[in-house]
């Protein structure tokens, strides 16, 4: 089994957003985990998500929206009515970063939910919308991923934490031969805790193995024989700030993916997982390399602890060195990923023993 | 696929997976391009043929999966790895 979560830290709509001040129609929004917010400034920003409503008939109906162009901004502070920003910028989330959209007439607004329903008929001409009722929507930069560097060898973009690794278990699982039984899993809510309908802390993985296993036996038997590898991006070594890395493990980008290891279990490799992972990079001739936080920091985590303590089943952390996690716009190395899917889709066809002295 | 095309599919998927919702959405059509079945429900007890299969929760979180053909052997509940020498 691979795991992945498919959401990352962003900006979403409050459900009374609307505000008018100076002359400006904004959105209140909310701070959805743990964003880095200095980039979010200056950008051009557009607005995506889930939209529940009352069609005609009176019944409930949920639909995706985007709206895809750029239609909001967070403007900088000029550096001239804050002269000590260099120096210490603190950003309040409340009052600070919300997103503009337009310009009104003194004493008018806009209703946000029109908008919203103007937005429907735009994407399916076909839909019956009575009212919008709610939403989950996110503010994304509209800047396109791309590659850079004078030799191409990074991918610039927003979301590689985690759709870099939801991406690469994919396309691992549709090159699989299909000779072994195997699983893809991406949740929802890790950057938050994981404990919802849909994260990994709730009961959608097991309830999906308990329905392939059938009965009891087979269950216990099921998780005793498997394993997962739960791919998440990891911290590569930057250099402008060596010294947040200990000495021996600081994990540069384009030198293959990082097994993440931590004594407190915040990651949920063990020495067994990652000698099985070992070999099968070796197989494929995948370069591998580790991290451990600095011992006077604390460390992140991912959905692997939460997984192995929920199912039960052994467990390895894995990722794509990058930099810049939690930013607008992350970076990682070209190669990575292309590594990452040699080893899962090695692993997905792995028909050996998962475990030691298994003979 | 090469390491270029690869990376092109991950920037164009990057482009579409605007929030998770997109990113189940745009995974979803990928996998029934490659013959993934669609699963509307978990709940039902009816066992799963071999084959590919995949189901969504709350429209944000996605489980795709291959049953192979040796899954319901006789005792052969091996998961991933078809070792029954593990299993005795």
């Amino acid at each position: 089994m691979v795991g992945a979560h498919t959401d990352s830290p962003c900006l979403m709509v409050k459900p009374a957003p609307e505000k008018t001040r100076q002359g400006y129609f904004q959105l209140g929004v909310e701070v959805y985990g743990g964003v880095l917010l200095n980039p979010w400034f200056d950008r051009d920003l557009s607005l995506a998500g889930r939209v529940s409503y009352s069609a005609a008939n009176g019944s409930l109906k949920t639909t995706l929206i985007d709206f895809r162009d750029p239609i909001a901004v967070i403007p900088s502070l000029a550096i001239h009515l804050d002269r000590e920003v260099n120096k210490k910028r603190s950003i309040n989330p409340q009052t600070d970063i919300l997103p503009v959209l337009c310009q009104v007439e003194a004493g008018e607004s806009q209703d946000f939910r029109e908008l919203l329903k103007q937005r429907i008929a735009v994407e399916y001409p076909e839909s019956d919308v009575e009212r919008v009722l709610d939403y989950e929507l996110c503010f994304y930069d509209t800047q396109r991923a791309t590659l850079v560097g004078l030799q191409q060898q990074f991918i610039a973009s927003a979301r590689l934490d985690n759709l870099l690794s939801c991406y690469t278990a994919l396309q691992a699982l549709l090159s699989a031969d299909g000779s072994c039984s195997t699983l893809m899993i991406c949740n929802d809510h890790e950057e938050v805790g994981s404990a919802s309908l849909a994260g990994a802390q709730g009961p959608l993985l097991e309830t999906v193995l308990r329905r392939l296993a059938g009965d009891q036996p087979t269950y216990a038997a099921l998780v005793e024989n498997s394993m997962m590898i739960s791919a998440d991006n990891a911290h590569g070594i930057h250099p402008n700030f060596a010294d947040r890395h200990d000495d021996n493990h600081g994990p540069k980008l384009n030198a293959g993916p990082v097994i993440k290891i931590n004594a407190n279990q915040r990651y949920a490799t063990n020495s067994e997982s990652a000698g099985l992972v070992r070999l099968l990079a070796e197989q494929v001739d995948v370069p591998l390399q580790s991290f451990v936080v600095r011992t006077d920091m604390a460390c992140g985590s991912t959905i692997g602890p939460i997984t192995a303590t929920e199912i039960g089943v052994r467990t390895l952390d894995i990722g794509a060195p990058t930099f810049a996690m939690h930013s607008i716009r992350e970076l990682a190395g070209a190669r990575d990923g292309w590594l990452l899917r040699q080893l899962l889709q090695q692993f997905f066809n792995h028909r050996g023993p998962l475990t030691a002295n298994a003979g | 696929m090469s390491q270029v095309e690869f990376n092109q599919q991950l920037c164009d998927f990057l482009a579409v997976a605007t929030t998770p919702f997109h990113a189940v959405s745009a995974m979803s059509s990928i996998l029934e391009a490659a013959g993934f079945e669609s699963l509307s429900s978990n709940a039902s007890a009816e066992p799963l043929a071999p084959g590919k299969y995949f189901l969504t929760r709350n429209d944000s979180s996605l489980v795709a999966f291959i049953v192979a053909p040796m899954f319901r052997l006789p005792r052969a509940c091996a998961w991933l790895a078809p070792t029954p020498t593990v299993l005795a």
